[in-house]
């Protein structure tokens, strides 16, 4: 069959793009020896920043640039335990406290308690978690809420109006980062009163934006 | 044993982008161009669609997130503005995440990139991003980018709120600890008080002296016994 | 790689850099705190198969040197933010696909190796066998394909990764993915024919 012919060709091609380089051990080595370098006690050679661009770099142990000039480099001075789980946001905005104009806590259905702060995760299975939305409007006599995670659609998720005017929806989103905003009867665009605001103000009033934590490896207290 | 060939040339940005839509085009599945089309031609006109998609192709050509750019062109339907409007935001969020992505590294998760484009947008400078990276080279930097973004929104100075928040970065303020002071900021703001005036008081919660030039404390290493080089 | 009456067969486990997650989840742990031994084990393990990719998305070997070696030390200032229920190797490749990216986009044009190049006359002389002109040959026609097919065919069929793997490193998802890969056997059956006619 050509086509088990056809197969065999690509596996042997395959085979063929792993063939190790004359000089892989050598490109290893300095490699291993920039890391030991850089790793070493006291002061490692000239700062980079007195580099021109690249310097030789054939043969063993060449010396060059830890990043090309044209990039920015990062200042390696690792800092402190910073767990991952620090740069997904800890779900953590404060502003979710309750305050009475808005709020948002995290629906009953996540494994974990509300803390004071609002939404934290500890359910570490699902990657999408339940997070409740609230706006207080009682004047209001419908309210949707938009974001990227609808395609900003005011057909997609209507909220609902609990007794004394709060409109609520609960909506599983995946961990990152979230743009949103509520859509009063209508017509008026408002941002979460509590959230940190966006950026970008290119269509005229701002959004919300809203971290989700993916997990929770320091408990915050 | 590998042999070389040339590489891309490529000097301009200009250049670079379009070296990359060409990219894009050339290799872009049909489907994946189609369904793309399909949530934008719904709710855009198509010249507006195609222009959209064709960004969103070669910013995600060059592994940026592209969902971020079909977020903004389907907001701006939704709230019905202008193609001119819709397009120059693309543009200018596709400029920022690339500019992003390039201050902040290529090992930059897609969040951090997105919120940093953010403030890029929001007027801040390029070097701000680099700076912070080296104030936190090792964690993320999306919540101080949000702080950040949220502090200009509110009406303080791009500069002076990015001068301080990278001190309190440099002196190895958590996530946690900005999370707290944007709260502060912002409820002083909703009682009345003015912006800046918020921001200096509460920053003085944070580590770090907010003074520019003064050098604080480096944060604890305690991962390598030496830094690298500068 | 084994070859049984004629037909040879594809063990991915023979490849340079097999996946691993639970030694590679310690040794990162371990680099994390500052154990630069349990990284230069993880380098070790991970190098010539960076190596390789890099030198065909970037089509020159002195260039995948110093994309791989770049990369290497930006994983090691990134390793805080490595989380394990990732593959390591997956995400060591969505730095390395990205570092590949942009060197394609940045670098100014090389020249060729002409002959008045003292360089080149150089490496001409070291000691370096000329692979089979089978190997070059399919080298050219996985390098004709275009990045975005190459570098899903590298990951899938080079690397042998799985598409779950490769929606992490190349950032897209397993469908757009799994139609590169097609697209690029498709490309490259007429010229392997060629190459494997015997």
């Amino acid at each position: 069959m050509t086509d088990d012919r056809d197969e065999r060709n690509l596996q042997r091609a395959a085979m063929a793009l792993r063939a190790p380089g004359a000089r892989d051990e050598d490109a290893l080595n300095d490699v291993i020896e920039a890391l030991r370098r850089e790793t070493a006690d006291g002061d490692t050679g000239e700062p980079v920043a007195s580099r021109g661009g690249r310097v030789e770099r054939r043969g063993r142990g060449r010396r060059r640039p830890l990043i090309d000039r044209g990039t920015i480099r990062f200042v390696a001075g690792l800092a402190a335990g910073i767990a991952f789980a620090a740069g997904l946001g800890l779900g953590l905005f404060a502003g979710w406290r309750m305050r009475g104009e808005s709020y948002r806590i995290a629906a009953e259905t996540t494994t974990g308690r509300v803390g004071p702060t609002g939404v934290e995760a500890t359910s570490m299975e699902s990657t999408h978690r339940p997070v409740q939305f609230m706006l207080v409007a009682p004047a209001a006599s419908r309210v949707a809420l938009v974001g990227e995670f609808n395609d900003w659609d005011p057909a997609a998720t209507p909220m609902a109006r609990a007794p004394g005017g709060a409109w609520h929806v609960a909506l599983p989103l995946a961990n990152g980062r979230h743009v949103y905003a509520f859509i009063v009867d209508g017509t008026s665009w408002v941002a979460d009163p509590q959230a940190p605001l966006a950026p970008e103000g290119w269509f005229g009033a701002r959004n919300s934006v809203l971290l989700v934590s993916g997990q929770n490896r320091e408990q915050r207290q | 044993m590998r042999t070389g060939s040339t590489g891309l040339g490529g000097r301009s940005s200009a250049r670079r982008l379009a070296l990359a839509a060409a990219m894009a085009a050339a290799t872009a599945a049909p489907s994946e161009i189609a369904a793309q089309d399909r949530r934008l031609a719904a709710r855009l006109d198509s010249a507006t669609a195609e222009a959209v998609t064709r960004l969103a192709d070669s910013v995600r050509a060059v592994g940026l997130p592209s969902d971020p750019l079909i977020g903004v062109a389907l907001e701006g339907a939704t709230r019905r503005a202008s193609s001119e409007r819709i397009l120059a935001a693309v543009r200018e969020y596709a400029a920022a995440l690339g500019v992003a992505r390039q201050t902040l590294g290529d090992s930059a998760m897609s969040d951090e990139i997105v919120s940093a484009a953010g403030v890029l947008v929001a007027g801040v400078a390029p070097r701000v991003v680099v700076d912070y990276r080296s104030a936190r080279p090792a964690g993320a930097l999306t919540v101080p980018f949000v702080v950040l973004a949220d502090l200009i929104a509110r009406g303080i100075p791009a500069d002076t709120a990015a001068g301080a928040l990278g001190a309190a970065l440099r002196s190895g303020a958590s996530d946690d600890d900005l999370v707290e002071f944007r709260r502060r900021v912002e409820r002083d703001i909703a009682a009345g008080a003015r912006p800046t005036t918020a921001m200096t008081i509460r920053r003085r919660d944070l580590p770090g002296t907010p003074m520019e030039g003064v050098s604080p404390m480096r944060p604890k290493s305690p991962r390598l016994r030496r830094p690298f080089p500068r | 790689m084994t070859q049984t009456g004629g037909a040879w067969y594809y063990l991915p486990t023979m490849t340079h850099a097999a996946v691993e997650p639970a030694p590679d989840a310690g040794l990162a742990a371990r680099a994390a705190r500052g154990d630069v031994q349990a990284y230069e084990q993880l380098v070790r393990h991970y190098h010539a198969s960076c190596l390789r990719y890099a030198s065909r998305m970037l089509r020159d070997d002195a260039d995948a040197e110093d994309a791989v070696q770049d990369t290497l030390m930006r994983a090691f200032l990134a390793i805080a933010r490595y989380d394990d229920r990732q593959p390591f190797r997956a995400w060591l490749f969505s730095i390395l696909v990205n570092r590949c990216r942009t060197l394609a986009l940045q670098r100014t044009r090389r020249s060729r190796r002409f002959p008045h190049d003292e360089l080149a006359l150089v490496n001409a002389t070291a000691p370096e066998l000329p692979a089979s002109g089978r190997e070059d040959a399919v080298r050219t026609a996985v390098d004709d394909l275009e990045p975005l097919l190459r570098e899903a065919f590298l990951l899938k069929y080079v690397e042998g990764m799985e598409y779950h793997e490769m929606a992490s490193a190349l950032g897209a998802g397993v469908s757009a993915l799994k139609m590169r890969v097609k697209r690029a056997c498709d490309a490259l059956r007429p010229r392997l024919r060629e190459i494997y006619d015997d």
